[in-house]
């Protein structure tokens, strides 16, 4: 197919919608996501794009729609855009995050008051899961990091994305993404302890147990090698025909 | 649109819901050497001369890179040395790492660990402290720890799907380290999925012949990324954001003694000096090779590369090109984002329109890749979507029925909520997909311990070369970041503490240099780099999606 | 019988004997407590600002995920069951208030919508004492007691939380009999003493605990000298000040011989032959074994 004719057939589809970057109106096609609409109208972006696929935050987005008195959030690489989108970026949260040593910490309600004590102060208002982007209880992790149920707080908040949007609507002023930080790592250091098998591993290959193996493996010539790798290898976890 | 799929794809879901009862007990073949070797020829962008070119300069002269690479090390410097003074240095530090993905932070952390104070780091970062690919790694982490697998056997596993091309003592080091790292991991207090006997839940990858996979739902990298930057800032590690290196520095000897930082919101410079420096700059995805969209962060656009070539170090393996074998071929809005391998480790498999299994799920990315390149290059066994794309199905709902109801939702939740965002529910319905840009496969040649081939320079990460050959397995990019950013930090270490180590004076010579070899090639394009971030803006947006059809299918 | 159970923080951090001892009771009496799926804090002394609608939303949050909790639940009366007595006290002033003032429920249940939430003040709030009194009855309790409480002198201790204000109180503020009956029926003597209701000090354990332990000295020579041997509390805040600062009053000199603090539940637990396990003595900060050994009432591993 040839360039033009393909073009001709992406235009014609393209329908377009009317939306405000931090007030300024823009013509984008409907089609695309905020990422790329703010983009299509013309910005570089240095800051508000990361990963470009909802892993990393940097994209959070406030908006309110046109006639609609709530306000809305979203990851803007993951969300398409509407007629009549008012946009704003929110490429950075100022909230503090707590510097503390895990060697030395206890995975009890008293550290986290300890480091964070403005968890205390939460009304329960649920603000913070109502901006989430991930649509993470929010709320009810931070009620569990304030009641020491940190492994409810770790499963709760394992989604985050650290975009920070709780902690700027939050009226209790509580950075709940780094309170669910450190939530987790309590919970995955102290609760979820690691099998004997893989300390064993690790004693093997210190001790210098595949040495051997690994010199004669090394040392292989490359038809030998590959034909162990296609004949002789054993698959013992998986199904194949 | 019925539950986020239009009409025409609907009657291909049909397809795959009919033959779903009888695939649940069928397994497809792997392919043989010869089979593999003639999906490969045929259908990998990487075996396609028409994508690439030899390069025309440097230590690397006359290697068959892809034509997107070989523009960025084909051009001009952004900086011009005579502008700047090199006498006023804004940092003198003992460790510098350039780049703040899962190398930069693992490397930090060991040098600090191994006695470098955290005052005499310094991490430089083109966007944020963890704005790279480390975090939008999905699937999981290799480590053989369970007794019925062994580090050899991951060996063989690496440098097979590496089609034997993999440096060797790289391999080695990469596989012994890997139960290590999982150790610092748990210490640190990482999330990695048990079940409920306590041990680790281990999944199997593409081409790997035992299940050791080890996974954080779908946000392995998430978690481990968080958790690394959390220690680094706990540690008072010094971080400078929105600043990319744009050229290294050396002295009369060629020695990397530093580097030129560009703050790209003030738009100023800024003097490193650095006894050692170690570059974990990550790849390439933003060059979008051969038109392909990719998994990539914002800032992958292979910079590191472009400033250590320039310097004089020698490059490995740059030839070879991962494409994920599915990303997301719809939506449109999702174009060429990651569906992880993790789906088929649970046992999703890859269907044509007819609803029938194209080939073996989990063979090694390339050869996996390539079938799937095949399907819809060369057979109509494809679907095609309203905008032109064309891709295979994911039959995402299977692993309901070979894992449990809910098991989507709780194993792939990043996946689940992506596509609920557009109204589809991949636990009851298949995702579309298609090939995708994922990774660079080779870069900066290293040794064991990370030393370049240049003095004063370390490399750890994606932007190195020979530790995955022609092709990585799934679950060995998080773990070699982790497995080389952390050897990188101990020899950093072991640099700083040298005594007697004489830098010499501050220059961008070698940046001067390259412009005349540049001269030499009397280039008819004149093109700058590093190119710091990728252009999208206006038409451009539209086009990717154009370019993309044309040159892939 | 079933009982939707709000546990409130300390439950499960500080006073796991109390929650453990009594769910067990709880079952053992076929009134089972069983735990609401999600909840939060009560909003305790945050709430008593009347006029601050926000400082409500915590326990109106809470009344209505009851209200959802309690429609789901088999078997449950329409009511939530607390155990400490101050997230009973905020949970009952608030919902009193709330009902009376249907304009700030009104304002309040503005805030909960997108929470699929409302409340409709529907929901009443009992204190685990309320249930054991007014559903299972003190005669039910006595026939399951296979292990009496002889020799145990109580002194039942209900602070100010239970028995004010009009809107929280649970029992006759001047002459409660509610803890005295269980104590009873358990096999144990009564110790009639003045200062049941003596505040503990409360808050100001955070930064003024000398007021906290003249209280605490009041209260337990007290409770010595009209003969108790032990005290039973109702609250995980007079428990800790009881408990600890009684320690606290030896280290000074100022006190010696302190007296072991059970939560009520732990002594109908051991009454009842229950495990020993719910009662997580090892967070006592007094420890209660000695007692409880040298009169027969458990064995002490040896």
């Amino acid at each position: 197919m040839a360039k033009t004719e393909l073009k001709t057939k992406a235009e014609n589809k393209t329908q377009m919608v009317k939306i405000y970057i931090m007030g300024s109106m823009y013509e984008v096609p409907s089609s695309l996501t905020i990422m790329k609409a703010i983009e299509y109208a013309g910005f570089k972006l240095t800051r508000g794009s990361g990963c470009r696929a909802g892993f990393c935050g940097a994209c959070a987005t406030v908006y309110r729609k046109e006639g609609d008195f709530r306000i809305y959030t979203a990851l803007a690489c993951q969300t398409q855009v509407e007629e009549g989108m008012y946009l704003a970026q929110m490429p950075f949260v100022p909230a503090n995050k707590a510097k503390y040593d895990m060697e030395t910490l206890d995975p009890i309600v008293g550290t986290m008051l300890q480091y964070y004590p403005e968890v205390a102060r939460c009304l329960s208002c649920n603000a913070c899961s109502r901006v989430c982007p991930q649509e993470i209880q929010v709320m009810d992790y931070v009620q569990y990091s304030l009641q020491g149920q940190f492994d409810k707080a770790a499963a709760v908040s394992f989604d985050c994305v650290q975009c920070g949007l709780c902690a700027i609507r939050c009226p209790a002023e509580i950075p709940q993404y780094h309170v669910a930080m450190l939530a987790r790592r309590l919970h995955g250091k102290h609760n979820m302890k690691a099998p004997e098998t893989l300390e064993k591993r690790v004693k093997e290959i210190e001790d210098g147990e595949y040495e051997e193996g690994f010199k004669e493996l090394m040392s292989l010539p490359k038809d030998k090698l590959r034909h162990k790798y296609y004949h002789e290898r054993d698959f013992i976890d998986q199904k194949k025909a | 649109m019925i539950r986020g799929y239009p009409e025409n794809m609907r009657k291909s879901i049909e397809n795959v819901n009919k033959t779903r009862a009888k695939r649940l007990t069928e397994t497809k073949a792997d392919l043989t050497e010869a089979e593999r070797k003639e999906v490969l020829n045929n259908y990998h962008p990487d075996y396609n001369p028409k994508f690439k070119r030899d390069l025309a300069w440097g230590p690397n002269k006359g290697d068959n890179i892809p034509n997107e690479v070989a523009d960025v090390i084909e051009a001009y410097p952004v900086v011009n040395p005579d502008d700047i003074d090199l006498s006023k240095i804004d940092y003198d530090v003992g460790v510098l790492i350039i780049g703040a993905g899962g190398a930069g932070t693992s490397a930090a952390l060991w040098a600090l660990k191994k006695g470098v104070p955290a005052d005499k780091i310094l991490i430089a970062t083109k966007l944020r402290l963890g704005d790279c690919n480390t975090v939008m790694a999905q699937g999981g982490i290799q480590a053989a720890d369970r007794p019925e697998d062994s580090p050899l056997i991951h060996y063989l596993d690496v440098i097979g799907g590496g089609h034997f091309d993999n440096k060797p003592k790289l391999a080695k080091a990469l596989v012994n380290d890997a139960p290590k790292i999982i150790k610092w991991h748990k210490e640190l207090g990482m999330m990695y999925d048990q079940n409920p006997d306590g041990s680790f839940v281990e999944n199997a990858g593409g081409g790997t012949s035992r299940n050791r996979m080890h996974c954080s739902k779908d946000y392995t990298g998430m978690e481990i990324f968080r958790v690394l930057k959390d220690e680094v800032i706990n540690k008072e590690i010094p971080v400078v954001e929105f600043s990319p290196a744009v050229e290294l520095l050396t002295d009369e000897t060629g020695r990397i003694v530093g580097t030129i930082l560009y703050n790209i919101e003030t738009k100023q410079y800024f003097v490193v000096k650095a006894k050692v420096t170690i570059m974990t700059t990550g790849g390439f995805g933003r060059l979008h090779v051969a038109g392909f969209p990719t998994t990539n962060h914002y800032g992958a656009t292979a910079d590191g590369i472009v400033m250590a070539y320039r310097a004089g170090a020698k490059l490995r393996n740059l030839e070879s090109t991962q494409f994920h074998p599915t990303g997301a071929a719809f939506p449109e809005q999702m174009l060429g984002l990651l569906i992880t391998e993790k789906v088929r480790s649970l046992g999703g498999q890859v269907l044509g329109y007819d609803g029938e299994q194209i080939c073996y799920p989990l063979e090694p990315r390339d050869v996996e890749a390539s079938s799937l390149i095949k399907c819809c290059a060369s057979t109509d066994n494809y679907v095609e979507t309203p905008t032109g794309m064309r891709g295979v199905w994911l039959d995402s709902p299977l692993i309901e029925e070979l894992k449990g109801k809910g098991s989507v939702e709780k194993n792939l939740s990043a996946m689940y909520r992506m596509m609920q965002r557009f109204d589809i529910d991949i636990s009851k319905d298949p995702i579309l997909v298609y090939p995708t840009l994922h990774y660079q496969n080779g870069g900066i040649l290293h040794d064991e311990n990370c030393y370049s081939s240049l003095k004063g320079l370390l490399a750890a990460g994606e932007i190195s070369g020979g530790v995955h050959g022609k092709n990585r397995l799934m679950g060995n990019s998080l773990l070699e970041v982790n497995v080389f950013g952390r050897r990188a930090g101990i020899t950093a270490a072991k640099e700083y503490k040298k005594k007697g180590v004489k830098s010499g004076k501050l220059s961008l010579d070698h940046v001067k240099k390259s412009v005349e070899s540049l001269d030499a090639l009397k280039m008819k394009e004149i093109r700058h780099s590093p190119m710091i971030l990728p252009e999208y803006r206006s038409e451009a947006v539209r086009d990717r999606l154009v370019k993309l059809y044309e040159d892939s299918c | 019988m079933k009982n939707s159970y709000f546990p409130g923080c300390n439950l499960k951090t500080d006073a796991k004997g109390f929650e453990q001892s009594a769910i067990a009771v709880s079952k053992a009496l076929d009134a089972e407590l069983v735990e609401m799926p999600e909840w939060n804090c009560c909003g305790t002394v945050q709430t008593m600002t009347a006029d601050n609608l926000m400082r409500r939303i915590a326990p109106v949050r809470v009344l209505s995920r009851a209200s959802k909790h309690v429609k789901e639940l088999e078997g449950s009366q329409n009511s939530v069951t607390t155990l400490c007595s101050m997230c009973n006290s905020t949970l009952k002033i608030v919902n009193a208030e709330v009902k009376e003032n249907p304009n700030d429920l009104e304002k309040i249940n503005f805030q909960l919508e997108n929470d699929d939430l409302v409340y409709e003040g529907d929901v009443q709030v009992k204190h685990f004492l309320e249930i054991l009194r007014d559903d299972v009855g003190y005669e039910n309790i006595a026939k399951k007691v296979t292990n009496p409480l002889e020799g145990m002198k109580i002194a039942s201790y209900y602070g100010c939380m239970l028995l004010h204000p009009d809107k929280a109180k649970i029992d006759d503020e001047e002459m409660p009999t509610v803890m005295e009956s269980i104590v009873l029926s358990l096999g144990a003597e009564v110790v009639d003493w003045p200062y049941f209701k003596q505040c503990c000090g409360s808050y100001h354990i955070v930064d003024r605990d000398d007021i906290v332990n003249s209280q605490v000295a009041k209260i337990i020579r007290n409770a010595k000298k009209t003969g108790a041997n032990a005290l039973i509390v109702a609250c995980p805040l007079c428990a800790y000040n009881l408990d600890n600062q009684q320690l606290e009053l030896e280290k000074q000199g100022v006190e010696k011989d302190p007296i072991p603090i059970f939560y009520f539940t732990q002594l109908m637990a051991i009454a009842m032959g229950l495990p020993q396990k719910v009662n997580h003595f090892e967070d006592n900060h007094i420890n209660p074994k000695p007692l409880l050994t040298e009169l027969g009432l458990i064995e002490e591993k040896k």
